[in-house]
């Protein structure tokens, strides 16, 4: 009798933009990614579950090679990711920005034609065009003036993913793109998160908030640490991969088409 | 009218009598030009947390001035080897995280200060030196220090010139810098690197103690003011060259060292730009001030 080889993410999907093989990765000699093998396929809508210091911003920024992995390899378009990575657009997690400082959205926008333009050289008149376009795609172009402080915590997400647009990305990788945002402006940063995927942009974004990624994702990564489970929310949200994700007990109702997830990490502890 | 004419008369008179000494003259042209390149450089040090950086790459320069000092060579060349050391050593530092950098920065400086006061005290004019150099002697400014401070001026300003776009992104977001394909790593060193030119080129003006002041007070004054980085930039140098101008004068005429009158002259330039009413100082609102500072 052999044992079952557990699961540990997939690698056969059509068309990827980012496929990750044997990935593993960590801070200080502990793991914080184990044995990760993923797939990003063109103009999917993925979402990354997973318990808080399950590896989710890790995950992202291994993708884009701010953390140097152990072992393993990850390809953008069949590049490694220092030469793949400008093809990705990035949106960090609001805590990580410095929003006191003095730029507007529009300066922070052109930052993502900057790679484009190349050394040296100054973002000009067409540069400056592009991204008021990216502007009012994200419904801001009124307010490419005002210092990003003064934007609204949605408006200020709108403004990373309008930068993230500016590099003309293949994939899009947002780190807690809705959390601290309301629900208006999460209503339409997932209207635009879609209008992107039509149009063949992948998009790659962690949240720990499942029922929204049960309702608006089409695919789901329960990761902790490894991936535990990597598919369509209603066939990974189930009690079993939940309990296993997040090492507590986890109770999914199904109402329709939609699946509710009650946690009860009390009762484990 | 003729009182008006009489005032200007003199009020010129006042600003022109000192310029006759040619060492006010030499004074003078440093001042101002180590108050354009602090201002410029001292935003980045004030948006990306650096002040503490800065003093210590001032104080631990004082090492590289006294073993060249002792050993007869250029000052400034071993404060620039010493200064630009510590600068790469605390970037390194910083780059890996395994001691904590505040913790890192506190062990360096004040040790290469000390070993600075141990060398200079085998020196045989050992307390007017070092309180030159630990308090800054403007008016020991000579032609020769003048075209030094011009040259390294000139190229600390025109690398800021040329890769301000690219130091603007590093200093806002290092991460997405990096990602987009900027050579984020080299913008780390240089921004160090170009801080530590940056507080030579000071030393000699305001001293090692003071620079710091120079460095953090005019573009925090000018930040609170102003809602775009290149403005902040720009209201700083203002702030700065005012500052250095008005304490110059002021140090000639009540007999007070010029260091200290110029940052005097600025830290009230930063509280009044504090009292002024929030409708002009376009800062945060207090309320998400919080919110931010929570956050972060």
């Amino acid at each position: 009798m052999h044992e079952p080889r557990r699961f540990s993410g997939n690698l056969d999907c059509s068309d990827p933009v980012v496929t990750i093989a044997d990935r593993w990765a960590g801070y200080n000699r502990r793991p914080a990614l184990e044995e990760v093998n993923f797939c990003l396929p063109r103009g999917s809508l993925v979402g990354v579950v997973g318990p808080n210091g399950g590896g989710k911003s890790t995950f992202l920024k291994v993708i884009l090679g701010l953390v140097s992995p152990w072992r393993g390899t990850v390809s953008i378009l069949g590049k490694r990711p220092r030469e793949g990575r400008h093809l990705l657009g990035y949106v960090p997690q609001r805590e990580d920005v410095d929003w006191r400082f003095p730029v507007n959205a529009l300066d922070v926008v052109l930052m993502g034609t900057y790679g484009r333009i190349g050394l040296v050289r100054r973002p000009g008149k067409g540069e400056a065009e592009f991204a008021l376009h990216c502007l009012a795609r994200v419904g801001l172009a009124d307010n490419a003036r005002r210092q990003i402080v003064e934007l609204s915590g949605g408006q200020q997400q709108r403004v990373f993913i309008a930068r993230a647009l500016a590099q003309k990305p293949q994939a899009l990788l947002l780190d807690e793109p809705v959390s601290g945002v309301d629900a208006v402006s999460q209503h339409a940063i997932f209207e635009l998160l879609e209008a992107l995927c039509e149009q063949g942009v992948a998009v790659l974004a962690t949240s720990h908030d499942l029922s929204c990624v049960a309702g608006r994702f089409q695919r789901a990564v329960c990761l902790n640490r490894r991936i535990v489970a990597y598919g369509a929310p209603e066939d990974v949200f189930t009690t079993d991969i939940l309990s296993e994700t997040y090492e507590s007990h986890f109770l999914t109702v199904k109402a329709g088409n939609t699946s509710y997830v009650v946690g009860s990490e009390l009762l484990n502890r | 009218m003729s009182w008006v004419l009489s005032f200007l008369t003199a009020s010129v008179g006042l600003l022109l009598e000192p310029l006759r000494f040619s060492f006010m003259l030499n004074a003078l042209v440093a001042t101002v030009l180590v108050a354009i390149v602090c201002a410029v450089i001292g935003t980045f040090v004030v948006l990306k947390g650096l002040a503490f950086i800065g003093d210590a790459v001032a104080h631990a320069s004082f090492a590289g001035i006294a073993t060249a000092y002792l050993l007869g060579g250029n000052i400034y060349l071993g404060a620039g080897f010493a200064a630009v050391a510590t600068a790469t050593g605390i970037a390194f530092l910083s780059r890996r995280g395994r001691v904590s950098f505040d913790t890192a920065i506190g062990v360096l400086f004040v040790g290469a200060f000390s070993l600075g006061i141990v060398l200079m005290s085998r020196v045989r004019n050992y307390a007017v030196d070092l309180l030159n150099f630990v308090f800054g002697n403007v008016l020991g400014v000579g032609q020769e220090d003048v075209i030094l401070v011009g040259v390294m001026s000139f190229v600390v300003l025109g690398i800021v010139f040329v890769l301000y776009k690219e130091l603007l992104f590093y200093a806002f977001d290092a991460e997405m810098a990096s990602v987009v394909g900027l050579p984020a790593a080299l913008l780390h060193y240089l921004i160090l690197v170009l801080l530590a030119i940056t507080t030579i080129v000071a030393m000699k003006v305001v001293g090692i103690v003071l620079v710091v002041a120079m460095l953090v007070t005019p573009p925090a004054a000018a930040g609170l003011l102003t809602k775009r980085f290149s403005r902040m930039m720009l209201v700083g140098t203002f702030f700065s060259i005012a500052g250095a101008v008005i304490g110059l004068y002021l140090s000639y005429y009540i007999a007070v060292p010029s260091g200290a009158a110029i940052v005097l002259v600025d830290t009230c330039f930063f509280l009044i730009a504090l009292a002024l009413p929030r409708r002009l100082s376009l800062g945060p609102e207090p309320q998400k001030a919080a919110a931010l500072t929570r956050g972060r």
